[in-house]
């Protein structure tokens, strides 16, 4: 390819000339922080939100967590069930029955 | 003469002041020692067509929003830079359409930047350093969002893969995959541009 030496470093070379770009001031425009406080005052709300998703999505994580372990540890007895092999059921309830 | 440096705000009480006592002050005291590092991240990453200030002002929502999940194992100053990055990604993100570049769309000083890193072999580094920036930025626009926060923090600001990976909380390998995607993604439309050279 002819271009692709060329390409091969032009980001390289473009991403270095950015450096000698002059820095845009940092200065806090005035009356910034009150605007800020004031909407965060205006939305208190929030916080108890951001709480509730956050725990939620734990709590989420925790149920499914517990969900799979059950599953695992009870993994004879469901397979027994979905097999149809309830004998043990089953002899229960006889035991019922003749009483 | 010069003078004393300003000792750096004790965020960790300021925080706690607004946490427990919805303190005012101290929010614009932690509003205030925050503003340039913000800014900064802010300008580095901003979709196109964003007011800055907006942005600044959003990210500074969701801290006081998400305080409370802050926990002291990082310094404060650290976990709002993490905020910033997410929230300049998530803006990213919702700017759905990528545009695609073309030479015609540069502006003068833009084509003319383009066509010295592409056939000056001589590594100078000069030329308008404004233009490069402003192409350096349409370039990116190119890119998805993940991968052009990666670009700007690692070429354009110069930062290193543990820095990515302390600002967004990727891993080290997931860094360097992005930076290696994006640059090569890049060297296909600097070859697409030169394909649309008048």
């Amino acid at each position: 390819m002819k271009h692709s030496g060329n390409t091969q470093n032009a980001w390289a070379k473009l991403a270095q000339r950015t450096q000698a770009a002059p820095q845009s001031d940092d200065a806090m425009p005035f009356g910034f922080s009150t605007r800020v406080v004031a909407a965060w005052n205006a939305r208190p709300q929030e916080a108890t939100w951001a709480m509730m998703e956050w725990f939620t999505w734990r709590a989420l994580a925790l149920a499914m967590i517990i969900a799979i372990g059950s599953a695992a540890i009870s993994y004879d007895g469901l397979s027994t069930v979905l097999a149809n092999e309830t004998s043990q059921a089953s002899a229960f309830i006889d035991d019922l029955i003749n009483l | 003469m010069s003078s004393q440096p300003e000792p750096a705000p004790d965020f960790t009480s300021l925080v706690a002041r607004v946490r427990d006592f919805r303190d005012d002050h101290a929010a614009r005291l932690l509003v205030e020692g925050l503003y340039p590092m913000v800014i900064r991240i802010v300008r580095g990453h901003l979709p196109r067509r964003s007011s800055e200030e907006d942005l600044a002002q959003e990210v500074f929502m969701k801290m006081f929003a998400r305080m409370e999940q802050w926990r002291a194992v990082m310094p404060f100053e650290h976990w709002v830079s993490r905020v910033a990055v997410t929230t300049c990604l998530d803006a990213l993100r919702h700017q759905k359409r990528r545009p695609e570049l073309r030479w015609a769309d540069l502006s003068e000083s833009e084509a003319e930047m383009l066509d010295n890193v592409l056939h000056d072999e001589r590594d100078n580094g000069g030329g308008d350093a404004m233009a490069a920036r402003e192409l350096a930025h349409q370039l990116l626009a190119t890119l998805n969002p993940a991968d052009r926060l990666v670009l700007t923090m690692m070429d354009m600001e110069g930062r290193s893969v543990a820095d990515v990976q302390t600002a967004t909380g990727w891993s080290a390998t997931l860094v360097k995959v992005r930076a290696f995607r994006a640059r090569r993604k890049l060297r296909k439309t600097f070859e697409q541009l030169e394909e649309t050279r008048p």
